[in-house]
Order: C-alpha cells, then sequence, then structure tokens
C-alpha cells in the first residue's frame, strides 16, 4: 500500500462477507432507528524489529522463556511459553517465562503496538529453534535420547526478529480488523444502544483462540467508550474540566453491546511465528466507522465523535 | 490526599450531636464517607473531626411503623436493594437503588449520608419528595424535629440542617391501595443528568391525584405541579397523547440548573416524565 512499505496481507473481502453474513445483511427490513454499519480497519503495528529472546534449558529439564516484553493481562507470557514448547516438542507445563531481568533477559523495545505475539514472539520462536539444534547436537555427541532434557542441560538457544526488517515505514506488518455493527437509536433522548458486534480477526494465525477472542472483546468496550461517550472536556482556561473518574466515564460492564462475535481468520499470512499477525487493536478503526455508519444508516447524519446522547439528539433536531 | 484529621465515635445519639454542637464548622458527620471523603481529597471540604455515626445505636432500623417505612440514616443504599420489605411495599424505591451509582457506592453509602449532602442528582430526595416522606433529625438540645422531605434541601449542597443535627431516620408512608409510584432516570456520566419520580393514584379508571417531582436537571430536586395537573383524569391505558401535555408542562416549568445544556435537559425531563407515568399505570390494578 505504501511504497518501501511491507504491503497489507488480508482476504478483506472474505472478511467483509463473513461479517455481512452475521449480522444478517440484506435480510429482513429493520425497524426504525435501527441501522446497521461495516468498516475495515487497519493500523499499522509492530513499529520495530528489535526484539531478542532467550530460551533455555536449565539444571533440572525445565526450560525458561527469557523475553523482554511485558504480561499486562494480554496473556503474552502463555503465547510465549506456547510458541517454545510447540518448536521444542516439549509439554507446556515444562516452561517457565520467569519476569524480566535487565540482568539476564534480553534487550525488547516495548510492549505495545501489537509486537509481543508477533514481533517477540518471533524472536521466541527462533531462540527455541536454536535451543532445538543444541539439544539434538548434545544428543548426538554424548549419546543421550533427545528426550533426556535433564542429561542434556543446560544449553540455550539465543534469536531475534531482526529478519523482519523494517524501519523504512510505519509498519513492520499491518493489522487487520473488519467490523460491523447494528444499533438501535432512541430518537428521544439521543441513546444510542449497541446490539450487536461483529468482529473479524485477521490474524494470520490464531496460536490462542481465546486470547485473540478476549483482544476483540476488550477493544470493542474500548471503541464504545470512544465512539459513543469519552471527551476531555476543557475550560476556556484550557484546563481539564473532567479529569477524574467521576466525570470522565469509561465503559463498564453496563456499556457491553447485546451480542459480540469475533470471528478468526486464520489464512498464515503474518510474519510472525506459525503465520501469525497482531490482534486487537485493529478493531479501533474498523469498529468505530462502522457504529458510525450504523448509527447514519438509523437515520442520525454524525458530523464529530462522541455521539454521546446529547448531541445525537441535536443532530435528529437539526434536521 | 487525605488532610489530617481525628475521628471520634461518640457511642450515643446525644454523645454524637455535642461533638457536632461542640466543633461546629470543624466537624462533619461521618456515616459510609462515599462523599465525604472524596470530597476531602478533593480539597473541597477540610472538617477537623470528623464524628463517626457508625457506633451509634438505633440509626439502622428498616420496618414498618406507623403505617410507614422507617428507615435509619445508617441504612446502606445495598440493604434498600435486597430489602424484601421495600422490594413489597415501594417496588419503585428497590427499582431506583438497583441502578443507584454502582456496588461500591450502594454498600457503603447511605441514606442519611445521601440526604445529608443535598446534592441535586439524588435520585432518593426526589423519590421521597414524591412520596411524601418525612425526615427526622436529632440536635443537641436533645430535642428531635420532623421535616418534609420536599423541605430539606434548601439550595445545591445546602440543606435545612443545622449544625449540630443528625438525621435519624425517614419515613416513607405506605402507598394505600390504588396508588403507584414510579422512577426514571437519564445517565450522561455517572451520576443521573435527570431524575423523575411519579406517583398517580386512580379511582374508576382514571387517574385522581398526581405528584410529578423532578431532580438532577434542576438544581434542587422540586415538585413540578402543572405536569401533576396535567396527568389527573387520563384514563388507566393511556397511550402516547394522553401522556404528551404532563411531558410538556414538566419541560416548561422545569427549573433548569444555570449553565445546563438547557433545551436537552428539558427534552429528558419531560421524556423522563411520560415514561415514568406510563410505568406507575402499568402498575395501577385495572
Ligand atoms: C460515584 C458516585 C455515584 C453516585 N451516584 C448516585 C446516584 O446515581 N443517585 C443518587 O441518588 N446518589 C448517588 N450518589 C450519592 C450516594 O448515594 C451518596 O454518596 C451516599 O449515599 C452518601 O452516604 P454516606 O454514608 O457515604 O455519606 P458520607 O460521605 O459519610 O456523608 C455525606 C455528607 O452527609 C453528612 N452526613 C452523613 N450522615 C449524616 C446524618 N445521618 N446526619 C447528618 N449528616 C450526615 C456528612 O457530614 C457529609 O457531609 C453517588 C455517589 C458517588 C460517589
Amino acid at each position: 500500500m505504501i511504497p518501501g512499505c511491507r504491503p497489507l496481507d488480508a482476504d478483506l473481502a472474505g472478511d467483509l462477507d463473513a461479517v455481512a453474513t452475521r449480522l444478517g445483511w440484506g435480510g429482513a427490513d429493520k425497524p426504525a432507528w435501527h441501522g446497521r454499519g461495516l468498516s475495515v480497519g487497519v493500523s499499522p503495528a509492530g513499529v520495530s524489529a528489535r526484539s531478542s529472546a532467550r530460551v533455555e534449558l536449565r539444571p533440572g529439564g525445565r526450560v525458561a522463556v527469557l523475553v523482554g516484553s511485558q504480561e499486562i493481562g494480554q496473556g503474552a507470557r502463555t503465547v510465549h511459553a506456547q510458541v517454545a514448547a510447540e518448536v521444542l516438542g516439549v509439554p507446556l507445563e515444562l516452561i517457565d517465562v520467569p519476569a524480566t531481568d535487565t540482568a539476564s533477559t534480553p534487550y525488547d523495545r516495548s510492549t505495545g503496538a501489537s509486537r509481543s505475539t508477533t514481533v517477540a514472539g518471533l524472536a521466541v520462536q527462533r531462540a527455541a529453534e536454536r535451543l532445538r539444534e543444541q539439544i539434538v547436537a548434545a544428543a548426538a555427541r554424548r549419546g543421550v535420547p533427545e528426550s533426556d532434557l535433564a542429561a542434556l542441560a543446560p544449553l540455550a538457544g539465543d534469536g531475534s526478529a531482526q529478519e523482519l526488517g523494517g524501519g523504512s515505514g510505519p509498519a513492520l506488518f499491518w493489522e487487520v480488523c473488519v467490523a460491523g455493527a447494528e444499533v438501535a437509536v432512541d430518537p428521544e433522548t439521543g441513546r444510542v444502544d449497541v446490539r450487536e458486534v461483529v468482529t473479524v480477526a485477521d490474524v494470520g494465525r490464531a496460536l490462542n483462540p481465546s486470547l485473540v477472542e478476549r483482544q476483540d472483546e476488550g477493544c470493542t468496550l474500548q471503541v464504545v467508550g470512544n465512539a459513543l461517550f469519552e471527551e476531555m472536556l476543557f475550560g476556556p482556561d484550557g484546563v481539564l474540566r473532567n479529569g477524574s473518574l467521576v466525570d470522565y466515564r469509561i465503559p463498564t460492564v453496563g456499556d457491553v453491546p447485546g451480542r459480540m462475535t469475533c470471528v478468526i481468520v486464520e489464512n498464515g499470512d503474518g510474519p510472525g511465528p506459525f503465520g501469525a499477525k497482531g490482534c486487537g487493536e485493529g478493531v479501533f478503526g474498523g469498529l468505530t466507522a462502522a457504529l458510525v455508519t450504523a448509527v447514519t444508516d438509523a437515520g442520525v447524519r454524525v458530523p464529530e465523535l462522541p455521539m454521546s446522547p446529547d448531541r445525537v439528539w441535536r443532530w435528529i433536531h437539526a434536521s | 490526599m487525605l488532610p489530617d484529621f481525628t475521628i471520634l465515635r461518640p457511642a450515643t445519639l446525644a454523645g454524637a450531636c455535642a461533638l457536632l454542637a461542640e466543633h461546629g464548622t470543624a466537624a462533619a458527620a461521618y456515616a459510609g464517607g462515599t462523599e465525604l471523603l472524596p470530597a476531602m481529597k478533593l480539597g473541597d471540604a477540610a472538617p477537623r473531626f470528623l464524628v463517626d455515626l457508625k457506633g451509634v445505636p438505633g440509626l439502622d432500623p428498616l420496618g414498618v411503623h406507623d403505617a410507614a417505612v422507617r428507615v435509619g440514616a445508617l441504612v446502606t443504599h445495598r440493604r434498600l436493594e435486597l430489602s424484601p420489605l421495600v422490594a413489597r411495599t415501594l417496588p419503585a424505591l428497590a427499582w431506583l437503588e438497583r441502578r443507584l451509582a454502582n456496588p461500591r457506592i450502594r454498600t457503603t453509602g447511605t441514606v442519611g449520608g445521601n440526604l445529608a449532602s443535598g446534592r441535586p442528582h439524588s435520585d432518593l430526595a426526589t423519590f421521597l419528595i414524591a412520596a411524601g416522606a418525612t425526615v427526622t433529625c436529632a440536635s443537641s438540645t436533645g430535642t428531635t424535629r420532623t421535616v418534609a422531605a420536599a423541605d430539606l434541601t434548601l439550595a445545591p449542597f445546602h440543606t435545612a440542617l443545622a449544625e449540630d443535627e443528625i438525621i435519624t431516620a425517614v419515613g416513607i408512608p405506605l402507598p394505600p391501595a390504588g396508588t403507584a409510584l414510579a422512577h426514571q432516570r437519564f445517565v450522561l456520566v455517572e451520576r443521573p443528568a435527570a431524575n423523575v419520580t411519579v406517583r398517580l393514584t386512580a379511582a374508576g379508571g382514571t387517574v385522581t391525584d398526581a405528584t410529578v417531582v423532578a431532580g438532577a436537571a434542576s438544581p434542587v430536586p422540586a415538585a413540578l405541579p402543572e405536569a401533576a395537573a396535567a396527568l389527573i383524569g387520563i384514563p388507566l391505558d393511556a397511550g402516547p397523547a394522553d401522556l404528551h401535555p404532563a411531558g410538556e408542562a414538566a419541560a416548561q416549568t422545569l427549573t433548569v440548573t444555570p449553565g445546563a445544556d438547557e433545551a436537552y435537559q428539558r427534552q429528558l425531563v419531560a421524556v423522563l416524565v411520560r415514561r415514568a407515568a406510563r410505568a406507575a399505570l402499568a402498575d395501577l390494578p385495572a
């Protein structure tokens, strides 16, 4: 898409079909003040290939994954352990992902931009592959079976995500989310009720499908806040007027859409481990635009965000 | 950060009132602390003495007495929400309490603290005015007085309570047969942007008496008599056209909080009056 940049790898037409089917596109007539919308979101992700990792076979036969990308609730440790287990052909229970220690953990640029699976995960994959080579070589040399990890320890493999290159453009890879929504607008109060959300996570390979779904759900809720009510209000003096959580409302359980469906598409077209791409953040682009088109389809022209009830009511009465 | 303060724990009501009298403006009654402590952290209040009411006996009954539901000042929102008595006798109050604030506030916040704060947004104050409730207060002279809920909040954050007065209980008359209450609220941020309680009495298939109270959109919760008058005579199976005049009257006669989005606030109150009236009608026996 951008000269010098990695092109977009995704089956957008197939993704749009998946959303349309789930939303019942072209089906029965909608009631008044109901609307449907869909949109394609892509976000430049990865930012930098500067991730490195080390996978160690430690005395006693357990495996440690040393990686600097942090666990912040997104499941990074789980996925890094899975990648190492898959490459080494050992059970997940044998793998530890200890807390990062600058004395022993190799360098990683940052946790963000959907890097932990795709970029740091690739470094883990490469490190695990190096360790596997060490295991095979050591087993042959010493006449010990490859499966007798305790006898072969200690060994270690280092890896990095350098092969992803980058640096020339915004995207090490493109994160894709095609999304759709159905809304009902209350013309009396301007309240937008999100009845249904469908997100297509075009992730290349879902290393952990449950985590992919949770990513899309979490981002869906952030989009609901962003699209429908979150706003920083400044006074004429330039001072933030709503700088507390009592005055600045963030989404809560009561704001969860009536139904959320995450469709996982796996075409193996990502640059990360086993063909994975990042996920979650793409929903920002896709779903925000889908909500705007859904409210427009319900009969309200939307000039700006957020589509808060007072504004929606005004837009209805301005036309 | 919380400013420095001393916490005082009186063991009797008289002792609590005496401490409030002794320290005057330097003291504040302290119940759940859900209003008081954030105000202190934000620097909006700096009482040097907190008079903790939680050790004072007799402030937490919940029962029926003299044809009224008596609610002690220390009764939490959560207790009202879950009370079978409230669900049976005042279902609109149970409905309101289920939606008020959030579970943390409901578990800690009390009825007395809600009313004594004098917040324009109080759902409870709006409801109690419509229900014809009374508020009982004790003072350091050893006397008690009873104030109509409608006379409690004088201005935003300003109540009729004297410095040494403590709310002890609220009395909510049991609605007689043929009378129903309904509460509606609309939330934009955290506290309601508008709330409305409608109380209707019917006989012979039509409404014979009505009360409409609106809050949050106005500086203090207050009755809207023109809106109530527009509900009298409407049938139990009233349609949108029957309810429309009450909504319009409410929108026109509401005193809107200065600086608010006036047109939208009036619209919200009109909508809530119609919706609350419809809900109350649905609760009246045919
Ligand atoms: C985030 C948030 C959301 C809320 N949303 C709603 C809502 O949707 N609807 C609604 O109606 N309310 C709402 N509230 C208000 C809530 O109901 C009150 O905060 C709570 O009931 C206060 O009770 P408390 O015991 O914590 O009071 P405290 O914080 O202990 O006291 C509050 C004030 O009352 C005084 N006081 C306390 N008890 C007495 C007494 N017995 N006699 C005399 N003075 C007394 C204190 O000195 C203080 O000035 C909300 C509050 C918060 C913080």
